[in-house]
């Protein structure tokens, strides 16, 4: 596809075509999060891993950083829809401090895991892989460091239930976003910005 | 154009669900400090008939908030012990070093009390908003940014576009999910590794569908001349009326009076 217009004024450039891949994939993990496929059970406490970052991965290698961010904004507002309850409760009713939590991570999810994957595109599938361990990295011990940091005693159960997922984690969004990448990179070639350049 | 619900909306003509999503975005982080701002019983008993009074209002049934609850369910359960058995003061139960207090059991009974009330707040919204208000609401709220040179409007389409193609994509992943079952991929079967390695005839189809997608909306965005968001206009707008004003007052002045009672 010929490149679309950019008629932005904001300082964050998006083009009709990153507003398009931003809006499937966010919708793409709000679907996640209602659905099975976005809690796969696993056996421990909590009995699920989350696959719910894996868009905003592979939205950032396929349509930039900003992209990324913007996916990984969705998923947020998605968990605080959902989650709102448990983010104020671990942060002793300081509501900076839950949207902080809440949003920062999955912000940065996208944008992490595009600038791990940028230098070494040459090798494709060692750049995707690294790029999910990145970005489930910045999901998960990101809300965890945060909610430690900031949070109250509370956020201490959150503990042993982030750090059993992890592993699943990880294992989940590798061998996930790999076969995804070089799918997509096999159909669109040329118009993934991660590979470009 | 199916529609398969999603999020905990309850469709209804309660007052509640006819509020401005702006008013009852405010009012519900608003309910959502209180639990931590009040300290005193009376306040406490005040707020709690309040927001069980909402919940009446609005129509929500009673198995509906038990499926709500249900979700903070596990880590109650966590939280309650921990408190249980960590909190230092007079020994109700004693087995060896491990100790249950008296404070401990009213510690663990606050939080837990305080957590029922938060997911009671949030529900309140979530039951009576649906997602696509939420979102007409969320962009209004945050023109301020504008002044920062946020996309907001951009924000504003890209959500508004996930909103739409929630559906699409959803009847998209259950077919594809039951052709991969019909083929014998099963999710729960195996370790960690494997279980991960099955979920890859999923969603290598799906990501590549949507990109598709996604391909496609941009070309015929384009084709019908879209020229950025900034000169988007709403179909539905939003007013704020008496009811909002009168809503956005009770809400401030039982902030006001449960603070203030002891």
């Amino acid at each position: 596809m010929e490149k679309t217009e950019r008629s932005f004024t904001g300082w964050l450039q998006l083009s009709t075509r990153d507003l398009a891949v931003a809006g499937i994939f966010g919708a793409l993990s709000i679907v996640l999060a209602v659905t099975p496929l976005g809690m796969i059970p696993v056996p421990n406490i909590s009995a699920a891993a989350t696959t719910l970052h894996i868009p905003a991965i592979i939205a950032a290698i396929v349509s930039g950083p900003v992209v990324g961010a913007v996916v990984g904004l969705i998923l947020a507002i998605t968990s605080w829809y959902y989650y709102s309850a448990i983010f104020l409760n671990f942060m002793g009713g300081n509501l900076l401090f839950a949207l902080l939590d809440a949003f920062l991570p999955r912000i940065l999810i996208g944008v992490l895991a595009y600038y791990a994957f940028r230098p070494l595109r040459r090798r494709p599938s060692v750049a995707a892989g690294v790029a999910a361990l990145v970005g489930t990295l910045t999901n998960s011990l990101g809300v965890l460091g945060l909610l430690l940091l900031l949070g109250t005693a509370n956020a201490t159960v959150m503990i042993p239930v982030v750090l059993t997922n992890v592993p699943f984690e990880i294992i989940l969004s590798i061998v996930v976003t790999i076969p995804v990448v070089a799918a997509l990179r096999a159909a669109w070639g040329a118009q993934i910005a991660g590979t470009r350049g | 154009m199916n529609a398969i619900p999603f999020g905990m909306y309850v469709p209804g003509d309660s007052i509640l669900h006819r509020l401005d999503p702006r008013v009852k975005m405010g009012a519900t982080l608003l309910l959502m400090v209180l639990p931590f701002a009040v300290h005193g019983l009376a306040g406490h008993i005040v707020l709690s008939t309040f927001l069980l009074a909402l919940v009446l209002i609005a129509g929500v049934s009673l198995s509906d908030l038990g499926r709500t609850l249900r979700t903070v369910f596990w880590i109650a359960f966590l939280m309650f012990f921990l408190y249980l058995f960590t909190t230092p003061g007079e020994p109700l139960v004693a087995v060896g070093r491990i100790a249950v207090t008296r404070q401990g059991v009213l510690s663990a009974g606050i939080q837990i009390y305080r957590l029922c009330l938060l997911v009671i707040s949030a529900s309140l919204l979530t039951f009576t908003t649906s997602p696509v208000q939420l979102a007409h609401g969320l962009e209004a709220m945050l023109f301020p940014l504008e002044r920062i040179r946020l996309p907001v409007r951009e924000l504003a389409m890209v959500l508004t576009i996930a909103l739409r193609f929630v559906p699409t994509l959803q009847e998209e992943i259950d077919k594809i999910a039951k052709a991969q079952r019909a083929r014998g991929v099963d999710l729960s079967a195996g370790g960690p590794l494997r279980r991960a390695r099955n979920l890859v005839p999923i969603f290598v189809p799906v990501f590549v569908s949507a990109f598709r997608r996604a391909d496609e909306l941009a070309m015929a965005m384009d084709a019908r001349g879209f020229r950025g968001a900034a000169h988007r206009t709403h179909m539905r707008k939003l007013y704020l009326g008496l009811q909002d004003l009168l809503a956005a007052l009770v809400v401030l002045g039982l902030a006001l009076v449960t603070i203030w009672l002891k």
